[in-house]
C-alpha cells in the first residue's frame, strides 16, 4: 500500500524522518517494502499489508497505527451528520435478493451534481497513490476510499433502466450467460455464482468488484446514487479469482470489513460531494440486517505473559490497548471481579481481533517485540522419536557418497504421459503443460542429469536421489513412497561398467544394510533384477543403476547396526581356488554362484576374474574364470578337504551346464 | 710400502663402508665402492706393486672386503624395494580423486538436525499430496480465506487434494497424533503454482520446528531463533524481530538480519530496508492447538521456519535458486 506522506499528516502530525516513520511501521507489523519515493515534492512509502488487516488499506489506518505509537489521538476527517438527511431502510431505491452474499448496502441519492475538475489536493493525493484523476466525483469516491479502506461506487441515474414497481438498483446473483461491459470495455459472461448489482434490466457493476460502462459518471452526469457496500468475501474473492479482475475494490472486499466501517464511509463522501460537487442529499436507504454488537474479549492480562514471557503491568497494558483504539470497560463498580481480567471492546475497524492471543499480540507489538528477553526453554526434552526412514535415508545417503555418487534434487513435476497405462498422477492446474505430472520414478528425473554431468567433463560418474513417487491407486485415490535411486554414466562400455561399478556398488550398499544373505532373492523382470527379502521387495537393480525401497527395508533392518560393520579379530584360514568354465553364452551367470551357495561349504566369495570368448569354443560358448576362496576362522581346511569341495562344486555345476574347460 | 700399512689402509676402507651403508645411496654406494674408478679397484690396481707373498695375502683379504661390500649392497638394494629408482617425481600432475557429495540443501538440513538435535528436537517427515485441513484448514486458512491469496496452490484433485504448499502441514499432522510435550523439527519440499525466478521456486524447501508444552513463550521462541540463526549465518550476524502476521500463529513474530550488503543503510537487495527477512514464526494459535485437541489453556507453543534454499544459496555462493533442483550442480 503506497502511502503519501502527506495525506497521513491530515490526521495526525508525523514527528519523525520519512525513513523513521518506515522503522515505525514495519516494527508495527507493516513492513516497509522498497525505497520512499518523492512524487510531487511529496514523500511515498510503501507498506506491506497482509491479509489480517483490510483497514491498513486505507490513510486513516495508518495515521491510526502511528498515533498509537505516539500515544496520540486521529483527527477524523469531516462528516455529514446523520440527523441532516433521512437515513432508511430498503424502498424505491434499493432492493437485496441475494441477503445470504450483502452484510450492508447503503445507499444515498445526490441530485443537482455539478460534474467538475477536482481541487489540487484531491488530484495530489490520489496522484501520489498512483490513481489518476477522473472528475471531481469519482475522484471523492477513491479519495475516501484511500481514506478508510472501504470502496465506494457511483452510478449515474439517468443511465439506469427503470421500471414501474422495480427498485432503482437490485443485488442479485448473476443469471448464467449474463454479458456485462466494465467500464473499461471488457465483456464478462456471468453465471449464478456470480454477485452482481443491476437496474430493471441488466446488470450495472459486479458488486464489490467493478462498475460497468453503462451507468458510469460522465459530464453530464446530473443524479447519482452513491453506493459502500460490506458483502461476503468469499463471493467476491471467488468471482473476482474467476473472472481475473483484480481492482482497488476488489482486493478490499475479499478481505474481512466490518459493516458498521461503510457509514463512516458513506457520510464522509456525502460530506466531500455536497461541498465539491454542490449536491443536494435526497436520501439515503440502508440495508443492514443482522447487526451485531461491537466485539467484546474477556481478556485474562496473565496471557501476556504466558504467550509472550514478559510481565506487563495491568495499566501498561490498559494504556497499550486504549492507544489503539480498543476500550476497557470499567469494571470498578462490580465486586468481586477478578481485576486481571479486563472487558476489551474492538473497534469497529479491527475485525482481525477476535481472542485472547489477539489482544496479546496488540500488546506486544505497540510496546515493541524488542523488550521481549531471549530465554531458554527450561523443560527436559520429550523423548526423541525421529521417523526410522529419516534415520535409514541419513545412513544410506552416507553410504552411497562413500562409495563415490553425487547427490542430486531433481523437479518431481514431469510430463504426464496419456499414453502410458502407468498409474501416474495428473495436476489439474500445472505450472505449464509440460509440468502436468508426477513422476513414478525417481530414474526419470535423474537419468537426464547424466549428459550435463559430461558435458561438464565428469564422465563416469554416479548419481543419486532420495526423493518421493507418486502414484494414483485407483480413482481419487492417491499415494506416495519414498525411494532411494541410483543412476551411472559410461564412456566406454555398459556392461563392463556394470560389472566394475553399478553391481559391485549395489553389493556394497546390500551388504552394509545387512541384507546380503539366504533371505536374499532376485527375479529377472526383462530389463531389471527385483530383489525380494523374505519375499519383500527391497530393491531393483538395472544396467546402470538401482532403486532401493527404503520404506520396506526400515521395516526389515536394524537401524542402529547400519552401516553394518563386521570385524575379524583374528586372521582365518584362507584358500584361493579357481576353476576354468565353458558355458554357454545365453547363460545366466548369477547361477554359478547360486549354485556355490547351496553347498553350504565354507565358500566366502565367489567371483569372476575372467570371461573371454575363444574362436576354439564356437560363437556360442565363452571361457570363464570363477575364483573361490575358503575360508575358515577355526583353521580346519586342508589340501583334502578343499579339492573334495571343490570336486563336488565341480559335479554341481557340470549338472547345470556349466562344463570344466579342458586345458 | 709394507703389509701392515696396506693391510690398514683396507680396514679404514672397511670401517668408512660401514659407516657409508647406512648413509648414502645404492648408486652412491655402488660408485663409490665397485665403480670403475671406485676404492676397489684403486686398490686392487695398487697390489699389483708389491711382492707376490704380500699380495697374496692383501689380494685375499681385499676379495672378502670386495664379496662383503656387494652383498651388503645387494641386500639393502633388497630390502629398498627393487630396482633403483633413477629419479622419483613428486611434482608429477594429476587430476584430484573424485569423491562423492551431498546435495548444498541435504548438508544444510543435516547441520540443522544436529543443532535441533542437541537442544531436544527429534526430526519428523509427512506427506507432499496432502488434504485441504492439513495444509490450509487446520492451519487457521479455511477455504475462501483471505490469507489463501499468499499461497497458490498446485491442485491433484481441486479442493481436497494438492501438493503441500508448506511443511507446516508435517506440523498439522504431528499435532493431531500427540499430546505434548512436543518438540520436533522437520524438512522437505514445497509446492506453489508460481513462476519460479532466480530467488524464488516454484518448488523449494522449507525447514521448521515446532515446540508445545506448559509455559512456552515468545522470549523461548526469540532465543531459539537467536541461537540458531546465529548457527547458520554466522555468531556476529545481527537480528531484530518484528511483528508479522502468518494465520497458523498469534501472536506472529518475524525475524530480519541486517543486511550485509549495506549494513543497515538500505540497498537493492534488502529493498531498502537495511534488514532483510528470512524467517516466519509465532505461538501456535490456539484454534490450531484445539483442534488437535491439545489444551491451548494448558499448554502454549510456537512453531518456526525459514527457507533452505536461500541458506544453501549464500552458504555455496549459488546465485539462482533454479539450479538448486534442475541438476545444474556440478560437484567438482
Amino acid at each position: 500500500m503506497k502511502i503519501p506522506l502527506s495525506f497521513v499528516e491530515k490526521y495526525i502530525r508525523i514527528e519523525h524522518t520519512p525513513k523513521e516513520f518506515g522503522d515505525i511501521m514495519t516494527g508495527l507489523e507493516f513492513m516497509q517494502d522498497g525505497p520512499i519515493k518523492e512524487v510531487d515534492g511529496d514523500k511515498v512509502i510503501d507498506l506491506e499489508i497482509r491479509q489480517n488487516r483490510p483497514d491498513m488499506l486505507s490513510v486513516i489506518g495508518v495515521a491510526r497505527e502511528y498515533a498509537a505509537y505516539l500515544g496520540k489521538r486521529l483527527k477524523y476527517p469531516e462528516q455529514i451528520i446523520e440527523s441532516e438527511v433521512p437515513w432508511e431502510t430498503p424502498k424505491g431505491i434499493l432492493s437485496v435478493q441475494s441477503k445470504e452474499n450483502v452484510k450492508r448496502f447503503c445507499s444515498v441519492q445526490i441530485k443537482d451534481i455539478k460534474i467538475k475538475k477536482s481541487p489540487d489536493y484531491i488530484i495530489k493525493a490520489l496522484s501520489a497513490y498512483g490513481m489518476a484523476s477522473k472528475n471531481n466525483l469519482i475522484d471523492i469516491t477513491n479519495y475516501v476510499m484511500l481514506e478508510y479502506g472501504i470502496p465506494l461506487h457511483a452510478f449515474d441515474v439517468n443511465k439506469l433502466k427503470k421500471a414501474q414497481g422495480h427498485s432503482l438498483l437490485t443485488i442479485r446473483q448473476a443469471k448464467d450467460g449474463e454479458i456485462f461491459e466494465t467500464w473499461q470495455k471488457t465483456k464478462i459472461n456471468l453465471d449464478t455464482n456470480d454477485l452482481i448489482v443491476a437496474d430493471s434490466e441488466k446488470p450495472v457493476a459486479i458488486a464489490g468488484i467493478i462498475g460497468g460502462a453503462n451507468s458510469d459518471i460522465d459530464q453530464s452526469t446530473k443524479e447519482i446514487i452513491l453506493e459502500a457496500a460490506v458483502y461476503n468475501h468469499a463471493s467476491i474473492r471467488r468471482t473476482a479469482i474467476k473472472h481475473n479482475i483484480r481492482t482497488e475494490a476488489s482486493l478490499r472486499h475479499e478481505k474481512f470489513l466490518n459493516p458498521e466501517m461503510v457509514e463512516v464511509a458513506i457520510k464522509r463522501a456525502t460530506y466531500l460531494i455536497k461541498e465539491l460537487c454542490s449536491g443536494e442529499v435526497s436520501k439515503i436507504e440502508d440495508y443492514y440486517e443482522g447487526k451485531t454488537p461491537p466485539k467484546s474479549i474477556e481478556f485474562n492480562i496473565f496471557e501476556i505473559e504466558r504467550l509472550g514471557g514478559i510481565h506487563i503491568e495491568r495499566s501498561e497494558a490498559v494504556n497499550l490497548l486504549e492507544n489503539l483504539e480498543f476500550k476497557i470497560r470499567d469494571q470498578k463498580e462490580a465486586i468481586g471481579v477478578n481485576k486481571d481480567i479486563l472487558t476489551v471492546i474492538v473497534p469497529n475497524h479491527r475485525t482481525d481481533v477476535n481472542i485472547q492471543a489477539d489482544l496479546v499480540e496488540e500488546v506486544l507489538r505497540l510496546k515493541g517485540y524488542e523488550h521481549i528477553p531471549l530465554i531458554g526453554i527450561s523443560s527436559s526434552p520429550p523423548d526423541l522419536s525421529t521417523t526410522k526412514d529419516l534415520i535409514l535415508e541419513e545412513k544410506i545417503r552416507d553410504i552411497l557418497v562413500n562409495l563415490g555418487l553425487y547427490e542430486h534434487i531433481t523437479n518431481p513435476l514431469v510430463k504426464f504421459d496419456s499414453e502410458s497405462s502407468s498409474n501416474q498422477i495428473q495436476l489439474e492446474n500445472p505450472l505449464n503443460a509440460d509440468l502436468d505430472g508426477l513422476r513414478t520414478t525417481i530414474r526419470e528425473t535423474l537419468v537426464p542429469i547424466l549428459s550435463r554431468n559430461s558435458k561438464a567433463g565428469n564422465n563416469n560418474v554416479g548419481l543419486f536421489e532420495v526423493g518421493k513417487v507418486y502414484f494414483t491407486k485407483k480413482k481419487g485415490s492417491f499415494t506416495e513412497e519414498r525411494r532411494i535411486e541410483t543412476v551411472y554414466s559410461n564412456d566406454t562400455n555398459l556392461e563392463n561398467n556394470f560389472r566394475k561399478k553399478v553391481k559391485p556398488d549395489f553389493m556394497t550398499v546390500i551388504t552394509k544394510l545387512g541384507l546380503n544373505d539366504e533371505s536374499l532373492k532376485y527375479s529377472s523382470k526383462g530389463e531389471h533384477l527385483e530383489y525380494t527379502y523374505n519375499k519383500k521387495h527391497v530393491s531393483n537393480l538395472f544396467q546402470n543403476g538401482y532403486e532401493l525401497f527404503t520404506e520396506t527395508i526400515k521395516d526389515i533392518v536394524e537401524i542402529q547396526n547400519i552401516p553394518l560393520t563386521s570385524i575379524e579379530s583374528s586372521l582365518s584360514q584362507r584358500i584361493v581356488e579357481e576353476l576354468s568354465l565353458v558355458v554357454s553364452k545365453s547363460k545366466a551367470l548369477g547361477e554359478i554362484s547360486e549354485i556355490i551357495k547351496s553347498t553350504k561349504e565354507s565358500i566366502s566369495e565367489v567371483e569372476i576374474t575372467d570371461l573371454y570368448e575363444d574362436v576354439k569354443l564356437g560363437a556360442e560358448k565363452i571361457s570363464i574364470t570363477v575364483k573361490m576362496i575358503f575360508e575358515d576362522s577355526e583353521n580346519k581346511l586342508t589340501k583334502e578337504s578343499v579339492s573334495k569341495i571343490k570336486e563336488n562344486v565341480i559335479k554341481l555345476l557340470n549338472k547345470k551346464g556349466f562344463k570344466l574347460r579342458e586345458s | 710400502m709394507n703389509k701392515k700399512s696396506e693391510k690398514l689402509a683396507i680396514d679404514n676402507h672397511k670401517n668408512q663402508f660401514s659407516k657409508d651403508l647406512d648413509i648414502l645411496d645404492i648408486d652412491s654406494l655402488y660408485i663409490k665402492y665397485l665403480g670403475k674408478k671406485g676404492i676397489i679397484n684403486s686398490l686392487f690396481s695398487k697390489i699389483k706393486n708389491l711382492s707376490n707373498e704380500l699380495k697374496k695375502d692383501i689380494a685375499k683379504d681385499l676379495n672378502n672386503f670386495k664379496s662383503t661390500v656387494e652383498s651388503e649392497i645387494k641386500n639393502k638394494k633388497a630390502s629398498s624395494g627393487n630396482a633403483p629408482k633413477e629419479h622419483f617425481d613428486l611434482t608429477y600432475p594429476v587430476k584430484a580423486t573424485s569423491v562423492g557429495n551431498l546435495h548444498p540443501i541435504t548438508i544444510v538440513t543435516r547441520e540443522l538436525y544436529q543443532f535441533f538435535h542437541y537442544y531436544g528436537f527429534s526430526v519428523q517427515g509427512g506427506p507432499e499430496i496432502e488434504d485441504d485441513f492439513h495444509n490450509f484448514e487446520m492451519l487457521g486458512v479455511p477455504k475462501d480465506h483471505p490469507a489463501r491469496e499468499l499461497q497458490d496452490t498446485l491442485y491433484i484433485m481441486e479442493p481436497e487434494v494438492l501438493l503441500r504448499t508448506q511443511t507446516s502441514s508435517i506440523e498439522s499432522r504431528v499435532l493431531k497424533n500427540t499430546q505434548p510435550p512436543i518438540r520436533f523439527v522437520t524438512g522437505g519440499k514445497a509446492f506453489r503454482n508460481e513462476t519460479g525466478s532466480k530467488s524464488n521456486g516454484a518448488i523449494f524447501h522449507q525447514f521448521q520446528g515446532v515446540c508445545i508444552d506448559e509455559n512456552i513463550t515468545m522470549a523461548n521462541l526469540k532465543w531459539i531463533f537467536s541461537k540458531s540463526l546465529k548457527f547458520i549465518l554466522g555468531e556476529d550476524t545481527k537480528i531484530r524481530f518484528r511483528a508479522k502476521y502468518y494465520p497458523e500463529v498469534e501472536p506472529g513474530l518475524s525475524p530480519d538480519i541486517e543486511c550485509t550488503f549495506c549494513k543497515g543503510d538500505g540497498c537493492e537487495i534488502c529493498k531498502y530496508r537495511g534488514w532483510i527477512e528470512i524467517a516466519g514464526g509465532g505461538m501456535i494459535h490456539p484454534n490450531t492447538l484445539e483442534k488437535a485437541n491439545i489444551d491451548s489453556d494448558k499448554y502454549s507453543g510456537f512453531a518456526f521456519g525459514w527457507g533452505l534454499d536461500r541458506i544453501a544459496m549464500q552458504r555455496f555462493k549459488i546465485r539462482d535458486i533454479r539450479l538448486l533442483i534442475n541438476g545444474n550442480l556440478i560437484y567438482k
